[in-house]
């Protein structure tokens, strides 16, 4: 116990432990998990994209073969790029349903819209991960995909062309295409991402997580109660 | 970090709170090794990966000069990664009676530069760090720990130098 007393006295991680991940909640339900459940799937896919960008060449000449060297060369790759690709889809998946939790517990009333604010950007968010990030393995599905993506984006009236080229980088899907996608996967919403996150985090812990509708007449934790004693 | 209330009046029983800590770290741990280990091969992977060369023509018998260390440069097909490229590598042949040979990497085995043939001072010479060989490759000076790199070889009917794809 020596080292975790020197290290609590020096940084209070005891206080930091009790009010992040020791705090009291109300009972609730398995549908209370999904926003856990979406962290975690946030946590795979940054460790494993930090894996493929290990291997991963955003190139039109290269992108394909790489991927292809990664799915089928490197020891494991197939599980890598497998937790990679499956989980996006799960991601997807979860934030949707923990959206749909929120509306239908009505968790996004007050004091809680900011979170709910933020939970909306984390939506759009997930979702420019998606796109940017099924183009970049650059084969038939994934050029035609963004091809007509991105053709969306023409559609918009006067300046439509304009924006179709910025976000193409030309008129045309090119290699300044995928470097910007790429760009844009792994640097760009990443951190957006974590700022947009801890916000999200800061304020579920701050405010506690409501109570499910069925308690309405159940009064909520007292604040004091997740304030740190000591 | 367990709440007082929570524990049960038991010492002994397993608390409801104790028993999911524990849990999750379990899961915990289970997760990080089905993963931990993976990656790690994951990382180390083209390490691990070893190509089997076949033999390439250096050049004829009759081209190595006598009592010098001649340069030949050969051209190998090499494929790293998902890459394919061609990368031409010099080696040393020696004779001194034109029956036995000695073949060597010119590759300077300090730190990696090309060595070449200093016909004025009759060594071969690493630029780098000033490494000096004798016409075995032996070092006479210089920084480089070992002797050149003695390369296997084969001579065949025609008399060509074939060595193995490295």
């Amino acid at each position: 116990m020596g080292l975790g007393q020197w290290l609590n006295e020096r940084t209070g991680i005891n206080d930091v432990y009790r009010v992040v991940l020791a705090r009291k909640i109300p009972k609730t339900g398995w549908a209370y998990t999904l926003g856990s459940a979406t962290l975690f799937l946030m946590v795979n896919q940054i460790v494993t994209g930090i894996l493929l960008s290990i291997y991963y060449v955003p190139t039109p000449d290269h992108a394909w073969d790489s991927v292809n060297y990664i799915q089928n060369e490197v020891l494991f790759g197939w599980l890598i790029r497998g937790l990679h690709h499956f989980g996006a889809s799960a991601m997807v998946i979860l934030v949707g349903l923990h959206m749909i939790r929120v509306v239908i517990y009505g968790a996004y009333k007050y004091p809680r819209e900011v979170t709910w604010i933020t939970g909306v950007l984390l939506l759009i968010i997930t979702m420019a991960f998606g796109f940017t990030g099924y183009l970049l393995p650059w084969d038939q599905k994934a050029y035609w995909a963004t091809t007509v993506g991105t053709q969306f984006v023409g559609t918009t009236p006067v300046v439509g062309d304009w924006m179709l080229n910025v976000v193409r980088g030309g008129p045309d899907l090119s290699a300044v295409t995928l470097a910007r996608f790429f760009g844009t996967h792994v640097w760009v919403l990443p951190a957006a991402l974590l700022t947009v996150v801890g916000i999200h985090l800061f304020l579920v812990i701050r405010l506690g997580i409501s109570n499910p509708p069925w308690k309405k007449n159940q009064p909520q934790l007292p604040r004091d109660e997740t304030e740190p004693s000591a | 970090m367990t709440d007082p209330q929570m524990e049960n009046e038991d010492p002994h029983e397993l608390s409801r709170r104790e028993f999911m800590e524990r849990s999750i770290k379990a899961i915990g741990a289970f997760i990080g090794i089905t993963l931990g280990v993976p990656t790690v091969g994951y990382l180390i992977s083209p390490a691990l990966q070893q190509q089997a060369g076949g033999w390439v023509r250096l050049g004829r018998t009759s081209e190595v000069e006598m009592g010098v260390p001649t340069l030949f440069t050969v051209t190998i097909d090499k494929t790293t990664g998902w890459v394919q490229s061609e990368i031409d590598m010099a080696y040393f042949v020696y004779t001194e009676d034109s029956v036995n040979f000695t073949v060597m990497s010119n590759i300077c085995t300090h730190l990696g530069c090309r060595t070449h043939w200093n016909e004025a001072g009759g060594y071969i010479l690493c630029p780098c760090h000033d490494g000096h060989f004798d016409v075995q490759g032996n070092v006479i000076a210089g920084p480089p720990p070992r002797p050149l790199k003695r390369v296997e070889f084969q001579v065949d009917a025609n008399n060509n130098i074939l060595i193995q794809e490295a």
